[in-house]
């Protein structure tokens, strides 16, 4: 090999890895606006775009009363492109968004989905209002529950573990009469790869 | 010369696997499946029915879990994500509501053939639940049937693969977190019981007829059923020395309490309870020493 074919060569290597990097920027980049517009498109289009496995390290969603910046990812205008953010007065109006308004448009549009495919139509304004209220109390409760260290002692403790229960009873009540689905099993139709469920209620 | 680099650090990168908790020859645990009944499967953990996301063994915290605020059990699934990485992950639950000690041959047939490499078994409280005491199942009837279906599942699973066999937990232990439900007004376990409509019948521990003698009785034989697992889980140890079988009491012996039971039916796991069972048996399990996401 002449020096001139190894500078060549030492060129050519270093233009494979500047070529590499850059594929792995643009995969980064890519990766990163799927994640992030995926909520956007139809609310549970973040299926099967989970990055580190069906469903763990998923991006994480708004909470009810825990909104977060994916709630206001999930009711923006789509990204454009990395170098094309957002111009200042836009992520002004995201800042502005409720984020108790941004879970009901995200939940509202899961639910939506839910009902066209089991009861192959959409659910009256009102009834899809009373499931979304149903279901927005599901968390507190159930948190509540599993954070509730029960004191004997202490009549106010018993009495919020038994509203807590009866709240999760109720929307699971709710879901039933309008989906004919409990939130468990609601929550198992929206992403139903995260568990294959080979086994069933009966046997 | 660097992209051969670059490709080396990629390479490392992706291997997640923690050398240290792995035996030798031992598969990662990528490929779970459980088997067993109603506890596997969460049945009214926080929400009437089944509650998957919340089970001890397949249990998720994905986006929708997050989205509606659910608890984060931190199952044997996470777990394996955590500490094995998100690749070639499946997680299947072939557990039954209901189902027998003698129906494991069945999910075990189900599970066969799959390449799964990390089974969880956790069966037999419907043994000790019965409609009566009469119809609990003699010695001889449940080793046969849980010689069968080990042996099922056991040999069909491949090289390498880790099977986790648990304890039946105590339902004498459940039926007094129970009376003391009912007695802090919290529900009416004994009403709630003496219909039995929620899919459990256990008349055999739950029954307002029944004498302490009676329970105790029951708990005895809720003791030998758990003998009778965990000495075919040894000789399975033994007879398959290409897989690597444990057994944990974890599930027997943990103390759990009001907040670990369910207040929907007073006898399930509640989130905390599957939680509970998650942590105690990946600690006595065989991958012990992989504690992210714990």
């Amino acid at each position: 090999m002449t020096g001139v074919g190894a500078r060549g060569s030492m060129r050519g290597g270093r233009a494979r890895v500047v070529v590499a990097a850059t594929a792995v920027a643009a995969l980064v980049v890519a990766v990163v606006l799927l994640l992030r517009g995926a909520p956007a498109r139809n609310g549970v289009a973040t299926e099967g775009l989970h990055p580190a496995g069906p469903t763990e390290g998923a991006e994480r969603p708004p909470a009810p009363e825990e909104p977060s910046d994916a709630a206001r990812a999930g009711t923006r205008e789509p990204v454009t492109g990395a170098d094309r953010p957002a111009p200042p007065d836009a992520r002004d109006a995201l800042g502005a968004i409720d984020p108790a308004l941004a879970w009901r448009a995200q939940v509202g549009r899961a639910v939506e989905r839910i009902a066209r495919e089991r009861l192959g139509r959409s659910l009256a304004p009102a009834d899809e209002a009373r499931l979304l209220d149903a279901l927005k109390s599901v968390g507190p409760a159930a948190r509540g529950l599993d954070r509730e260290e029960l004191d004997p002692d202490d009549p106010a403790s018993i009495a919020r573990v038994r509203e807590q229960t009866a709240t999760l009873v109720e929307a699971d009540r709710v879901s039933r009469d309008l989906l004919g689905v409990g939130v468990a099993e609601l929550l198992r139709l929206l992403d139903p790869s995260a568990i294959e469920d080979r086994g069933g209620a009966t046997g | 010369m660097h992209s051969g680099r670059i490709a080396v650090v990629v390479a490392l990168l992706s291997v997640a696997v923690p050398a240290a908790a792995l035996e030798p020859n031992q598969s990662a645990p990528k490929k779970l499946v459980s088997l067993g009944d109603s506890i596997t499967r969460a049945f009214d953990a926080t929400l009437p029915a089944d509650n998957l996301s919340q089970s001890w063994s397949n249990g998720t915290h994905g986006f929708f879990e997050r989205l509606f605020g659910l608890p984060d059990v931190k199952s044997h699934n996470q777990r394996i994500t955590a500490n094995f990485g998100g690749s070639g992950r499946r997680n299947v639950v072939v557990a039954v509501n209901g189902a027998k000690v003698r129906n494991l041959e069945g999910q075990a047939a189900r599970a066969a053939g799959e390449g799964f490499t990390y089974a969880t078994v956790l069966i037999g409280g419907n043994d000790v639940c019965r409609d009566t005491i009469a119809e609990l199942p003699t010695d001889y009837d449940f080793t046969v049937d849980a010689a069968i279906g080990l042996v099922e599942l056991f040999d069909n699973l491949p090289d390498g693969s880790t099977v986790q066999v648990a304890a039946i937990p105590d339902v004498k232990r459940l039926y007094e977190i129970g009376i003391d439900k009912t007695a802090l007004g919290i529900i009416d376990c004994q009403q709630l019981w003496r219909f039995t409509a929620m899919g459990f019948p256990c008349g055999s521990m739950l029954s307002p007829d029944n004498t302490e003698a009676d329970r105790e009785y029951v708990r005895q034989r809720n003791i030998q059923y758990n003998n009778i697992l965990q000495f075919l889980t040894a000789i399975g140890t033994r007879k398959y020395t290409n897989l690597f079988i444990s057994w944990t009491d974890e599930t027997f012996t943990y103390p759990f309490t009001a907040d670990d039971v369910s207040n929907i039916d007073c006898y399930h796991p509640s989130s905390r309870g599957q939680r509970a069972i998650a942590r105690e048996t990946w600690n006595d399990g065989p991958f012990k020493d992989a504690q992210k996401g714990s």
